[in-house]
């Protein structure tokens, strides 16, 4: 079966020809395939969720990673570790933070735990060592709090405000 | 609708959560927005945070914490420790007031943190009436005579702690004297370490 390929469809009606091995990488296709009795053959498999631009994308990063292991299971209650995502993914990952989103929801959509993990870990990089004001800013998170839960909230910061 | 971060499920906010450590999700993560409180309200990992653990360079480089917060809302942090943090007199008064109502902690380390003479009456204030610390750490304060005085006057009544440090401060030979005469109404303090003061050869 190596090289056999199949068509996925974008919502917005774009098909792309995948390596089989290569789509597999996302567990929602594999099930189709395997689970669900869809064959390579059959016309096109939908991805209602996914439009073009991060389809290729997707694609793109299964393309180079398919001859990764399978990425371990794991605990979302455990820290995990944050330092090892490669060079070749942080250049893939220097997007605007709309398609690193899109990326993380066609990610858990797809079910690539691979790229669901690396996306995840670039937004904690963005997040690591910077007060809850640069946070909004970086992400353009509108303050909602009321001005009195804005006062109780400066209160409980100030006694540890540098000097 | 343009994707962001505000758009993302609880559960991906989760998994974004797993890959920061403990003590940027209290100083970075918390307070940003609503929703972001009420997702970390409900993550277990920070439900069962039970040590934090704040030095020096995370404090001077977030400039923020909500460590009372914490200290109110997480029932099971057991352990906190503020080393080389050089809080302000109001601060230290607010820290204490938090540990006063606190009945979770067991041990608590707050070296080389000079806390000012105040702030090591309300300290002293702490162990009087808490009845949760086990081991204490204060090592490294500049601790004094008038210090030493408070810190023995309550030790008489606390019921709870065992292991006490108090090496690299200014003790001199006439405290450890009240030091121990307080000590002889005490019943639960095992460890008590003075290293590295000005005890001399009366005060050894």
């Amino acid at each position: 079966m190596a090289g056999n390929k199949i068509k996925l469809q974008s919502n917005d009606g774009d098909t792309f020809d995948v390596d089989v091995e290569i789509a597999k990488q996302s567990a929602t296709i594999k099930t189709m395939l395997e689970d669900l009795g869809m064959s390579e053959e059959d016309d096109v498999i939908p991805l209602p969720n996914v439009n073009s631009a991060i389809l290729k994308k997707v694609i793109q990063w299964a393309t180079h990673h398919k001859d990764d292991p399978p990425p371990p299971e794991d605990d979302e209650n455990r820290e995990k570790n944050l330092s090892d995502i490669s060079s070749w993914d942080q250049d893939f990952l220097k997007v605007d933070q709309g398609t690193l989103f899109e990326l993380i929801l066609a990610a858990n959509y797809l079910d690539i735990k691979g790229l669901l993990d690396v996306t995840c870990k670039t937004v904690a990089n963005m997040i690591k060592g910077r007060t809850p004001e640069e946070i909004r800013r970086q992400f353009n998170i509108k303050n909602d709090f009321t001005p009195q839960e804005e006062e109780q909230i400066k209160k409980e910061n100030e006694w540890c405000e540098e000097k | 609708m343009t994707s962001s971060i505000e758009t993302l499920s609880i559960e991906l906010i989760y998994r974004i959560l797993s890959y920061i450590d403990d003590v940027t999700i209290v100083l970075s993560c918390r307070n940003v927005c609503q929703r972001l409180n009420s997702i970390i309200e409900t993550y277990e990992r920070y439900q069962k945070m039970n040590l934090i653990h704040l030095r020096s360079n995370r404090i001077s480089s977030n400039c923020l914490l909500c460590l009372g917060n914490i200290l109110r809302r997480n029932q099971v942090l057991k352990i906190l420790k503020i080393d080389c943090v050089q809080l302000n007199t109001q601060a230290e008064q607010d820290l204490f007031e938090e540990l006063l109502k606190n009945q979770t902690l067991t041990t608590l380390y707050l070296c080389w943190n000079r806390i000012s003479s105040q702030g090591i009456q309300s300290l002293a204030n702490v162990i009087l009436h808490n009845q949760t610390l086990i081991e204490l750490h204060i090592e490294g304060n500049h601790l004094d005579s008038e210090g030493i005085k408070h810190l023995s006057y309550s030790l008489q009544f606390n019921q709870t702690l065992t292991i006490l440090h108090l090496k690299f401060n200014q003790i001199g030979s006439q405290n450890v004297k009240d030091l121990a005469k307080s000590l002889e109404k005490n019943q639960t303090l095992i460890k008590l370490y003075l290293g590295f003061n000005k005890l001399g050869y009366e005060g050894s």
